[in-house]
């Protein structure tokens, strides 16, 4: 499924009307969209639902002061040795200037894992192994061993 | 009964797990926002979704479309899904269901007990 910038907007505003997320919540989103679109030279993007709807709900994480678990350390240094890696801690700076402030470790760590997937599929790559599954918890481990 | 399976991740196993407690259940995949569409306009009884954060991406266009009440996340990273609250829920009337990808073995025959248990 791809994405454009006017079915990320129709996106947001969906969850904006509702009160799920706000103004600058909405700004900020779409401006990293600009910023892929840019970095990848693409007007619209694969599969970018995922991070799309993440990004945004992880920003008003933030805003309502809740936290969540970092994924589990064999995902983190899988991500660490993607080639994408470096582009995906650009774009999390990116998101950080725009919002003025630093984002909690544990944010950072799923939207690199987010990036690096999406980068993967509109750049080539592969995908972090068994990501989708291993964010932390008993299961989680469970599945690892 | 028609699930239909949205989210952001693990839709071809959330409907397998479906499928292999209960054959008889209708399942659709579609996009998060198609699905949570199909809610809306009836053509699903319940929604299912995973992400990685149970939360987020699972049922944000859920809440969007149907109502935070209609919705309920049933675990997070760390937190595994509670029976008791998963009951409590769907008689609530509670109908779509957020959990994140490594629960989804706990969480969908929790789910799937309870429905059917409620109907």
């Amino acid at each position: 499924m791809i994405m454009r910038f006017q079915e990320l907007t129709t996106r947001l505003e969906l969850l904006q009307e509702q009160g799920l997320i706000n103004e600058k919540v909405c700004r900020v989103t779409e401006s990293v969209f600009e910023e892929l679109a840019r970095l990848v030279k693409k007007d619209s993007i694969e599969q970018a639902e995922m991070v799309f709807t993440h990004l945004p709900l992880a920003l008003m994480r933030i805003v309502n002061g809740e936290n969540i678990d970092r994924p589990d350390p064999f995902i983190l240094e899988e991500m660490k040795r993607s080639e994408h890696f470096p582009v995906a801690e650009t774009l999390v700076h990116f998101i950080e200037k725009l919002w003025e402030k630093s984002l909690p470790q544990g944010e950072k760590d799923f939207l690199y894992i987010h990036f690096i997937n999406l980068l993967n599929i509109n750049q080539g790559g592969d995908e972090l192994e068994d990501c989708h599954r291993g964010t932390s918890g008993e299961e989680g481990d469970r599945r690892k061993n | 009964m028609k699930i239909v399976i949205g989210g952001q991740v693990e839709k071809k196993a959330i409907e397998e797990k479906i499928k292999e407690i209960d054959p008889s259940i209708e399942t659709v995949i579609k996009s998060d926002l198609e699905a949570a569409m199909a809610m809306k306009t009836g053509q699903a009884d319940y929604y299912f979704g995973a992400c990685h954060t149970g939360g987020g991406g699972a049922l944000a266009m859920a809440i969007a479309l149907i109502g935070r009440d209609k919705c309920e996340t049933v675990s997070m990273p760390g937190k595994k899904p509670n029976e008791e609250k998963v009951i409590e829920a769907v008689k609530n009337g509670k109908k779509a269901f957020g959990f994140t990808a490594d629960h989804l073995d706990l969480a969908v025959p929790m789910l799937i007990k309870a429905i059917k248990s409620a109907n």
